[in-house]
């Protein structure tokens, strides 16, 4: 036994590897801190053991967050939707759901709480629906039950707005039903017009009539409702002065439809409308295939998903729980620790911090007094939290700075040329037509004309776009960059200027301590740990994550009288000894012995210093961690000959290290003005600009850039729109998506000549004026499908090699 | 020769019926989560117990 202790052994909750000499032991398995060990007890008494056999390691140590404010009665009735006012239910996002486990838990929810009725998780949605006995539990104990397995809800102000997710989820009910409408009817069709092909005249008259009256039938729903979409995007366009590819679509479903109805009412023929059905079939399956299965992204998304749900607010004598939409001015509410500051408003209590990188770029915590302004978005850290509400929420200058839809009217290439296809259409049409006209008859030149429209039919050209982005958008989202849709992978390749910011985006939101001088102890950094927890500013958290992993394990401590200085340092006291730990300075002014260390040079935030009962024990060094591969990065866009910019909200103090991989194009306290105008000028100069940017402090500038970038750290978390949103670990595979851009449009542009040549052939026949329904039912199937496996099969080739030799 | 047209009445209005209990599906909202199904196959049909149990309480 005391061999293993010293093996290296592995979490059996969570996975962490760690020493075995580290680790809490239980009932024969290992443990890396006491928040695995209960939820695993907590799983093991309820019987629900199958939790670690259906995944391996999925558990997250469960956390303690306050939920007491989920009590408030005002706040649970606009959350809870309850029908009879004895069962309610709510729809929560959770976002750590990642795996069969996590479902399992999720769904044998009840067995941990009586009360709780049922559970039905939505994976992709990460949503878990929970429905309960309002009498034996209660929304607060049932939020507290997820943290504490680890899955804690992401509660925010979206919430209160409730089921306006629905509309993606109707999209594709609507696109479904279509599809199968339209792949029922052109089954038949094509099933009823076998008899006529197969048999010719020798089929009874009756009975040809009958087919043909038949399949006419069958394509109306095909032609009035699976076609919709098209009529109304071509509608939208049109309005907008603009013909798009939609136009030629439903110029030749209309030559299909007057041709074939006039040859069965007219008896002289049986109508093309296995060729209707087919193309709206096949042209469904294309849209189908761009559609994005993406978990739980949102390209848009709503500021509301960033505030909070709910703060105390100063009502009578006390502080009570309201709602973030009910604070008006002249409110008085109160901030807990990490808390987003939900309104414009002033500080009225002493000194406090807060973090506004996500709002200005500021990367350090800003101090500030009493009576100084403090804007909504801000994250309190520390200190005095009390603020007068100035500006209600709809009304705080955050919105100002955020541009919510990005607009989407900008047109494919295919798009472009759809003007001169319908116009080159026509004139062939017109001019076979007349040809006829004259040789034969009326009759003839018009039967000639409607077969042109027909088989120019853009059915290769309008499946060529879906399917080769819609590959891409599928295999890039399994690389961690999601696409909006395939015109933005197309306008990649075109972009010559690239604008970033730094703070989130080219630096992780990580801080990054490094020891500098002296050293702690094995017992030394337990105890710093008990101070350091207690705090919430991101280098105290920093700092406790750095010792933790040198310990390996979570030490439990007890610390009491844990002061916090803002702007300063922390002072507690663990086991009768004082530690203190922040500014040289400060520490210096407690009297504490600096042993030599000179605090000029180590000044401000770029060090932070550890006194153990007045000694100082160790200096380390903060600095932000750059995300891996960014020069990489910056360096190929360099080679293919884009102009790269540094555009920060932060200062100047780390100027020296992007100087040269950016060719001197950095500047520093940009705010989101200065970014939108810069962004601006560039475009006037001709360049088409991609901007990568992560904050609010952005919004604008993304919405001006030609092409908008987002990193993000988790794919639930929130972000500012875009129409490329790449998860932070595959930012060193931004590049490739100018090769993949660049590459898809050679596949496009190759499978349209594949549709051309279809078409010239199809016109050989349309002009020869022997365009009959076999020969139309024939070319248009072959020409689809030899599009939507050449674009398919391209597109994963290339796929393959762009980030074969990256990875 | 004529018994075709009711045979394809029949066999038309069968696949019809198909095509209603699809779109019935859909519209239940089947096709919504198409990973969640496939996992909760897995798990054991304990609900039945444990609610016996609660009635046995």
């Amino acid at each position: 036994m005391i061999n293993v202790a010293r093996e290296a052994v592995s979490c059996f909750h969570c996975g962490l590897e760690l020493s075995g000499s580290d680790a809490l032991e239980a009932e024969g398995k290992f443990f890396c801190c006491r928040g695995c060990l209960q939820v695993y007890r907590l799983l093991s008494q309820s019987g629900l053991d199958r939790y670690y056999q259906l995944a391996k390691s999925p558990g997250r140590a469960g956390g303690g967050e306050d939920y007491s404010y989920l009590e408030d009665k005002g706040l649970q009735e606009r959350l809870l939707s309850s029908s009879d006012g004895r069962i309610a239910q709510v729809c929560l996002e959770v976002p750590n759901l990642h795996c069969a486990s996590c479902v399992y838990l999720m769904e044998n929810l009840y067995r941990l709480e009586g009360g709780i009725l049922r559970t039905s998780v939505d994976f992709y949605q990460k949503r878990v629906l929970i429905v309960f006995e309002r009498s034996r539990t209660s929304l607060a104990r049932v939020v507290r039950l997820l943290g504490r397995l680890g899955y804690p809800p992401r509660l925010n102000l979206e919430l209160l707005d409730g089921g306006e997710k629905e509309s993606l989820g109707k999209e594709l009910e609507g696109d479904l039903i279509r599809l199968a409408v339209a792949g029922f009817c052109f089954g038949n069709v094509m099933l009823f017009s076998f008899p006529i092909y197969l048999g010719g005249e020798s089929v009874p008259v009756h009975f040809q009539r009958f087919f043909a009256y038949l399949c006419c039938f069958l394509s109306l729903p095909v032609l009035f409702y699976s076609a919709y979409p098209w009529y109304q995007r071509a509608w939208t366009y049109l309005r907008l002065g603009r013909i798009s590819l939609d136009v030629p679509i439903l110029v030749g479903l209309l030559a299909l439809f007057i041709q074939s109805s006039y040859e069965v009412l007219a008896r002289v023929g049986h109508g093309y409308w296995d060729s209707l059905c087919g193309f709206v079939f096949f042209l469904l399956l294309g849209r189908f295939f761009q559609r994005k299965f993406f978990e739980n992204i949102s390209f848009e998304r709503d500021l509301r998903s960033y505030f909070p749900l709910a703060v105390f607010r100063q009502e009578g004598g006390e502080f009570r729980i309201t709602a973030v939409d009910d604070l008006e001015e002249g409110d008085r509410i109160r901030l807990r620790s990490r808390e987003i500051v939900p309104s414009d408003g002033e500080l009225e209590g002493g000194e406090a911090l807060f973090d506004y990188s996500f709002i200005t770029g500021e990367s350090a915590a800003v101090l500030r007094r009493r009576g100084d302004f403090i804007l909504a978005g801000a994250r309190f850290l520390g200190g005095e939290g009390r603020i007068r509400v100035l500006r209600s929420v709809d009304k705080s200058f955050l919105l100002s700075l955020w541009r919510g839809k990005v607009e989407s009217s900008r047109a494919s290439w295919v798009d472009v040329f759809s003007p001169y296809f319908v116009g080159i259409v026509i004139g062939i049409g017109v001019l076979s037509a007349g040809y006829w006209w004259w040789q034969r008859d009326f009759e003839f030149g018009v039967f000639v004309f409607f077969s042109i429209l027909i088989v120019a039919c853009p059915c290769a050209l309008a499946l060529s776009g879906p399917f080769t982005y819609g590959s891409f958008l599928r295999l890039l989202a399994k690389r961690g960059i999601f696409l909006k849709d395939g015109g933005v992978l197309e306008r990649f390749y075109g972009v010559d200027a690239v604008v970033f910011d730094k703070t989130g985006t080219l630096t992780s939101a990580q801080l990054e301590l490094e020891l500098e001088w002296g050293g702690l102890g094995r017992e030394e950094r337990g105890w710093v740990l008990g101070v350091v927890d207690g705090s919430s500013h991101p280098v105290s958290m920093a700092l406790g994550e750095l010792l933790r992993s040198e310990v390996g394990g979570e030490e439990v401590m007890d610390f009491f009288e844990v002061e916090e200085y803002p702007g300063k340092g922390l002072r507690g006291r663990v086991e009768g000894l004082e530690i203190c730990v922040g500014q040289l300075s400060w520490l210096s002014s407690l009297g504490c012995e600096l042993r030599g260390v000179d605090c000029e040079r180590w000044q401000s935030w770029s060090h932070l210093g550890v006194c153990v009962q007045g000694r100082l024990e160790a200096v380390y060094r903060i600095s932000f961690q750059l995300r891996p591969g960014w020069r990489e990065v910056l360096e190929d866009l360099r080679g293919r000959g884009v102009e790269l910019h540094l555009l920060s909200g932060d200062g100047p103090q780390w100027r020296h290290i992007f100087e040269v991989p950016f060719e001197g194009r950095v500047y520093f306290r940009q705010g989101p003005e200065d970014k939108l105008d810069y962004i601006r000028s560039l475009q006037l100069r001709g360049k088409t600009v991609a901007m990568v940017a992560d904050g609010i402090n952005d919004g604008p500038a993304l919405s001006q850039s030609d092409v908008s970038v987002v990193v993000v750290e988790e794919k639930g978390a929130f972000s500012p729109s875009g129409e490329c949103i790449v998860l932070g670990r595959y930012f060193g595979d931004l590049p490739g998506l100018w090769e993949i851009s660049s590459r898809a449009m050679r596949i496009l542009k190759f499978s349209v000549g594949l549709g051309v040549v279809y078409n010239v052939v199809g016109l050989g026949f349309a002009v020869a004026g022997r365009l009959s329904p076999v020969v139309a039912a024939i070319l248009m199937p072959l020409s689809s499908i030899s599009v939507m496996v050449f674009t398919t099969l391209g597109s994963v080739w290339v796929y393959g090699k762009v980030f074969s030799w990256r990875s | 020769m004529e018994v075709l047209f009711l045979m394809i009445g029949a066999s038309l209005s069968l696949a019809f019926f198909f095509l209603l209990a699809f779109i019935w599906a859909v519209k239940s909202g089947q096709f919504e989560d198409t990973y969640g199904p496939s996992i909760k196959i897995l798990f054991d049909e304990d609900r039945e117990i444990s609610t016996q149990e609660k009635k046995g309480e």
